[in-house]
């Protein structure tokens, strides 16, 4: 396989930022969002129109505006739009957006208690039939953004496929908005009167209906006409298989760094699933005109993952996140912990390492169930033995075999202290591990007083 | 994991931000209502509706 030079990569490297520049980054990102949904209350405190309302009445009014403004931009932060993505990572904004959704709707169920307890309207507000029809649809829009939430928040205790959620998800959240944006235009009393107001109100409904059409339509559409095909197909392990991509002719690959992730939608035909799932790119940017995932066969629809064929075609979207050691040059020494499948983002370092003939000294300590379970592991002991010297790879087997002549057992606080020589201090942790072992060796490493800052992790289940 | 920590503490900055925000404004404006009555500057009251409302449905509306 070919790949790019040093110096490509260097510079693929810099368009990624450097930290005072993502930290920059990142804060005018945060001030612009605290801005946007702080401008209507702004605006109501800079203008002042008349009101003879109390301060309950007042409140809940402000609730809804904030609000309001706050779903707006929900939008924007589940659009997956690279400029707002880049200097925090996709995990952290869908994160943060989940966090916000439960504040929105939270004081959006808050605002017609105010308003009932606060204005003369009382209790009928929220119980008489014989109401405008804008409040009729606030009701429904409330009851709409309350199952709304309650599903995203229980979602996994209430066994939801991801799909189905998705899918609710994607047609209650703009439905929820217009009926938002409706009841405001015509349920202000004063406040959206104000021409400059009404005008913010028409912009955040705009701009939350534009992503929205991008996101959802335009550019998949885009990208249908771009489409990836495989290229090749790898057998790792008995159920892990590595996708390799090819760009369309004449396109080069997208450029990312080792331990990003890509969203792919593989259209395979013969009855298989077109679903859009998110996986670790587990080749290096310098590999030319190819970009793989290292997929392992454990859900619905990863359990067909085999059946792909070279030839098959791809819809991909990428790259995201901010897992990679390439973002942390001041590390000289890292240790990378990693759990099943979960070697995919730190082989993609590995390989990087070995091509760009990085001055890092690693320690890779390898948890499996068992010998056959290792993927890469022919890779590894080359990488090991002379490819990357500076490597030194422990596997750890929970299920080991007898003729096992290595470590066994978990990867536990004890394993950790012992095999990364007692100096962790210096070193710098990149965990990439299932969930709760993810938490286990976290939490193993606090102990251990390992800085927050040298421990490196992503929330791979979006 | 100190991107967590930046998380949690973002949040907690916007929610506690946007509610001190909320509630300075509506004090704001309640608090300068009530100035400008006591000055009585010869303004009919602002009437938002309800039972004992005799404006027009226009006055029904609330915010």
């Amino acid at each position: 396989m070919e790949t790019r030079s040093t110096d490509a990569n260097l510079a693929l490297t810099d368009t990624h930022g450097r930290q005072g520049d993502t930290l920059w980054a990142a804060l005018t990102r945060l001030a612009l969002y605290i801005v946007v949904v702080m401008t209507p209350l702004v605006l109501l405190a800079v203008l002042r129109p008349p009101t003879d309302h109390g301060l309950l009445y007042e409140l809940g009014k402000g609730f809804a505006l904030l609000g309001f403004s706050i779903m707006a931009i929900q939008f924007v932060l589940a659009a997956r739009l690279q400029w707002v993505e880049q200097p925090f990572g996709l995990d952290l904004v869908l994160r943060f957006h989940k966090g916000m959704g439960v504040y929105a709707t939270f004081l959006l169920c808050l605002h017609p208690f105010l308003l009932a307890v606060g204005g003369d309207e009382g209790w009928s507000l929220l119980i008489a039939r014989d109401v405008h029809w804008y409040i009729w649809i606030a009701r429904v829009g409330l009851l709409l953004l309350l199952i709304h939430s309650c599903i995203s928040v229980l979602r996994r205790s209430l066994r939801l496929a991801f799909e189905r959620w998705r899918l609710v998800h994607n047609i209650l959240a703009p439905m929820v908005l217009v009926l938002g944006f409706l009841h405001s235009w015509n349920a202000s009393d004063d406040d959206l009167k104000l021409a400059v107001l009404r005008l913010l109100w028409v912009g955040l409904l705009g701009v939350a209906v534009l992503v929205y059409v991008y996101h959802r339509v335009v550019r998949p559409l885009w990208q249908r006409r771009h489409l990836y095909r495989v290229r090749n197909m790898r057998q790792e392990t008995h159920n892990v298989w590595t996708l390799d991509l090819a760009p369309p002719a004449g396109e080069k690959p997208y450029q990312y760094l080792p331990g990003q992730f890509q969203f792919i939608t593989l259209y395979r035909g013969r009855g298989l699933p077109v679903e859009e799932h998110h996986f670790t790119i587990s080749s290096s940017p310098t590999a030319e005109g190819v970009v793989s995932s290292t997929i392992k066969q454990s859900g619905d629809f990863t359990a067909s993952i085999g059946q792909t064929r070279p030839g098959d075609l791809a819809l991909v979207h990428a790259p995201f996140g901010r897992f990679s050691s390439v973002l942390h040059p001041e590390e000289r020494q890292v240790v990378f912990l990693a759990g099943g499948i979960g070697i995919t983002p730190l082989m993609s370092m590995l390989r990087h390492m070995r091509d760009t003939r990085a001055d890092r000294r690693v320690l890779l300590l390898y948890a499996n169930r068992t010998e056959n379970d290792i993927v890469f592991r022919d890779e590894l002991c080359e990488l090991e033995k002379g490819e990357y010297p500076r490597l030194t790879v422990v596997h750890i087997l929970s299920r080991a075999g007898d003729a096992w002549g290595g470590e066994t057992g978990h990867m536990d606080r004890e394993k950790i202290e012992r095999l990364c020589g007692g100096n962790l201090a210096n070193q710098a942790f990149y965990v990439c591990c299932p969930p709760r072992m993810t938490e286990e060796v976290v939490r193993a490493l606090r102990d251990l007083r390992v800085a927050a800052a040298r421990i490196h992790f992503e929330h791979f289940s979006l | 994991m100190q991107r967590i920590a930046y998380l949690k503490l973002v949040t907690v900055l916007v929610i506690t931000v946007s509610l001190g925000v909320v509630i300075s404004v509506a004090l704001l404006r309640v608090f300068a209502g009530t100035a400008a009555q006591g000055i009585d500057r010869g303004e009919q009251p602002h009437h938002h509706g309800g039972p004992a409302s005799t404006g027009t449905a226009q006055d029904t509306k609330h915010g």
